[in-house]
């Protein structure tokens, strides 16, 4: 670190100052016409177009974000592609603002996950979340294809949370129903994924970037993606899911400035442990592993949490005798869709009428 | 060099828009300044625009960016060039041009009351004081003008009077009384 007040204080300036060139207004120029509608060029437009541009500029801030993305009724210039449109950050608000709105309260969202390891598929995830005030709703399908020995798995779950009650539909010990589960953190362990949250972590810093137009669940959609995704701090955060490095980020926001869809990649480097030249243990490790994974679904654990109680079964010390080695890195790379409807739409989400009342999990 | 498409049409009767687009047209890749002018002169007008940008952009990024934070300050920058770039046949000829454009970033930027963040992205050398962002954002907004211009990056009284359109001796004081509270915020006695 240097001394000197001053210089450190230079240092911080240019550190964090973005340059703006000639270029960059230039492109930027249909943003900049959007906060001053007079620029505009109603002669090249249809009647209807002109009229739906002056309620445009009569409107709300939302909507100068929804011209300056390109959603609005002018014509697209002629002539060469202009370059991307990066989004200020006043923009950016006023999209995380209108979609936080949008989705305050009530909503449906539409979450297909896929992991791989080394390039090789090891899970893919369907949530079909539902969301109206404090109840949740969150129907998933966890499918494992077959990997080194171990059979294709597919498991399918309900979590809802209604009145402050956590309820659950999964094969336990009564086999397949309902269950209502009852321990004092019983809502806080159903874990149910708030896709949400990503809204609020979408920073100016990561400078996004207008990319094409296109249609969405019938809703005319523009396309943003993340151009410095180290810009995310929060996000970067291995307490949110995916865990890992942000690699890309994408959304899709409609002319009202509201997200519709979001497309996160998450990487993450994995230490691959095995028994190199001991099949005998290799073949233990994956039981131990395949037990892990299961004990983790059934009472809804974190790997560490479910590999701490399988690791004093007989199978966890049996495997404790052998000695484990770190076999190599491997990237984990983890993709996941989200894509919002029913916005603002109530929602109907009721306790199960019949459910089997148990005390703690498992 | 593609010609102006479309009519020529006058907003206002002073401001001759070229018709085609959201873009003024002109320029082959971005469009041009304002001007409804001749290909040539369209060239020229486009190239006094560039070397307009270099030559002030880095002074009105500093000094928004000190005022609003980095994320506000270049969004103002931006749309002060971008001011710049449509009224360019009318502005080029003010004499304090950037102290100008200064005031078009303020105005822009004042409806926005955001807490000024100096938010830098983690770096493993730790050329400041942690606790500088916080401290530099503590100031007032002259204060902190005074304090990143004058005794960051050198310019003199003078010049950051002239861009801020107060006099030598205020940007003085608000320097004297805005590098006390750093220094006191930073618990340091002096530059060391």
């Amino acid at each position: 670190m240097t001394a000197d007040l001053k210089d450190q204080i230079h240092i911080l300036m240019e550190r964090g100052i973005n340059r703006v060139s000639a270029a960059d207004v230039a492109a930027q120029s249909p943003a900049a016409s959007a906060f001053r509608p007079k620029y505009r060029r109603p002669a090249l437009r249809s009647r209807r177009a002109a009229a739906i541009a002056a309620v445009a500029t009569a409107a709300c801030a939302v909507g100068l974000v929804a011209a300056a993305l390109g959603t609005s009724a002018s014509p697209a210039r002629p002539g060469p592609a202009r370059a991307s449109l990066v989004l200020t950050a006043s923009m950016l608000r006023q999209v995380t603002s209108a979609s936080r709105l949008a989705l305050a309260h009530a909503g449906r969202a539409v979450v297909n996950s896929r992991e791989t390891l080394g390039g090789v598929l090891q899970q893919t995830g369907a949530d079909n979340i539902t969301f109206d005030g404090r109840n949740w709703n969150d129907s998933f399908t966890v499918v494992t294809p077959a990997a080194a020995g171990q059979p294709a798995s597919r498991e399918s779950a309900i979590n809802r949370v209604a009145g402050g009650q956590a309820y659950d539909y999964f094969v336990a010990a009564d086999g397949l129903a309902w269950y209502h589960e009852t321990g004092p953190d019983a809502v806080a362990n159903l874990a149910i994924p708030d896709p949400r949250v990503l809204l609020r972590e979408l920073a100016p810093a990561a400078r996004f970037a207008k990319g094409g137009a296109s249609v969405l669940d019938g809703v005319r959609v523009t396309r943003l993606t993340a151009t410095n995704t180290s810009g995310l701090p929060t996000l970067n955060s291995p307490d949110i899911w995916p865990a890992g490095t942000i690699s890309a980020l994408t959304i899709w926001v409609d002319g009202r400035g509201v997200v519709r869809q979001i497309m996160v990649t998450g990487r993450q480097e994995v230490k691959v442990v095995g028994f190199p030249g001991n099949p005998g243990a290799q073949q233990r490790l994956r039981q131990f592993m395949a037990a892990v994974r299961k004990l983790a679904r059934k009472d809804h654990l974190g790997p560490a949490q479910a590999m701490e109680r399988v690791k004093f079964t007989v199978l966890g010390r049996e495997l404790r005798r052998h000695h484990l080695e770190i076999v190599r890195s491997e990237a984990s790379v983890t993709t996941m869709m989200i894509r919002f409807t029913g916005i603002g739409q109530p929602q109907v989400i009721k306790a199960p009428a019949h459910a089997i009342t148990v005390y703690g999990r498992g | 060099m593609r010609a102006a498409s479309g009519s020529i049409r006058t907003v206002d009767g002073t401001e001759p828009v070229a018709a085609g687009g959201a873009v003024p047209a002109g320029h082959p890749d971005t469009g041009q300044p304002n001007g409804g002018r001749a290909d040539g002169d369209q060239a020229g007008a486009w190239a006094d625009f560039e070397a307009f940008v270099r030559d002030v952009e880095p002074r009105l990024s500093r000094a928004l960016a000190a005022a609003y934070g980095f994320e506000d300050g270049r969004d103002a920058t931006a749309e002060a060039l971008a001011y710049a770039f449509e009224h360019w046949d009318r502005l080029q000829h003010i004499a304090n041009l950037p102290g100008y454009l200064f005031r078009v970033g303020q105005s822009r930027s004042r409806r926005r009351r955001q807490p000024v963040v100096f938010a830098v992205p983690d770096s493993t050398d730790h050329p400041f004081e942690p606790g500088l962002p916080a401290a530099l954002g503590s100031l007032t907004q002259r204060q902190r003008l005074a304090v990143v211009l004058v005794y960051g990056y050198g310019y003199t009284l003078r010049e950051v009077a002239e861009l801020t359109g107060t006099r030598p001796t205020t940007v003085q004081n608000h320097l004297a009384r805005g590098l006390a509270r750093l220094r006191s915020r930073m618990g340091v006695s002096n530059d060391s």
